[in-house]
């Protein structure tokens, strides 16, 4: 499942894939991966994630 | 005397490929450092990997073993089991370099190519060579020299995949 509310996320920060990557300390294409639903994070670079784009858990990876 | 002089020429042609290694390793890594760093996603795939090169290797020695029971094969004993070798590490890095984990986080896949393209073709050079001699296949065998026939092919093929997976990485970034 697409995670589209990471990458809205992404977006408002005005940050692309490669930037994002680059400061959580992964690939972009695991960036890339994450939002397109192919991969599934760990709890570690979920909160890395989350710092990074100054949200919580829930809000972007909670599946409703 | 010969055996003897022949697996000292392999053995010194191994430290020299470890040396050259050493070096294009620092050469190929942005940050100079010796190993690759990988991210949790291509640690997961590079597992993955080894795992089917690992199949794959097992189950062609299990065949070339059951194989070489009944036949015999036209090839020495080193260059069957050398091309197990190759097939687990092309398999591998094909898999690894589809699946953008081949390349680590501190490495740079254009560096990457062309160091498989030079290996490439100085293996493959220096498998014509033997071949123009004749020492490539003779007495209806593949002899030994076979090696930088398939670390040439083996190479060009690792170069390949990668070059395409560049071009494709270029349009997904553009």
């Amino acid at each position: 499942m697409k995670n589209l509310k990471l990458k809205a996320a992404r977006a408002e920060k005005d940050l692309s894939q490669a930037d994002l990557a680059e400061k959580v300390g992964v690939s972009r294409q695991t960036i890339s991966a994450i939002e397109k639903g192919d991969y599934n994070p760990t709890i570690n670079l979920c909160i890395r994630i989350c710092k990074v784009l100054e949200r919580t858990l829930d809000e972007l990876f909670w599946v409703e | 005397m010969y055996n003897a002089g022949r697996m000292f020429g392999m053995i010194f042609g191994v430290l020299i490929g470890l040396v050259i290694a050493v070096i294009v390793l620092r050469f190929v890594n942005k940050n100079k450092k010796m190993t690759a760093e990988y991210d949790e996603m291509q640690k997961l795939v590079r597992g993955r990997g080894y795992m089917y090169a690992f199949y794959t290797v097992l189950i062609f020695e299990a065949l070339m073993c059951v194989l070489s029971m009944g036949v015999e094969l036209p090839a020495e004993q080193g260059v069957i089991h050398f091309v197990a070798i190759i097939i687990g590490v092309t398999l591998h890095a094909c898999y690894c370099i589809w699946h953008n984990a081949y390349v680590g986080l501190n490495m740079n896949l254009k560096r990457y190519v062309i160091i498989m393209a030079v290996v490439s073709a100085f293996n493959l050079w220096v498998a014509f060579t033997a071949w123009r001699e004749g020492e490539l296949f003779s007495d209806g065998m593949f002899r030994a020299q076979t090696i930088n026939l398939l670390c040439g092919l083996m190479f060009a093929v690792i170069g390949v995949v990668g070059l395409v997976k560049m071009i494709i990485g270029r349009e997904e970034d553009a």
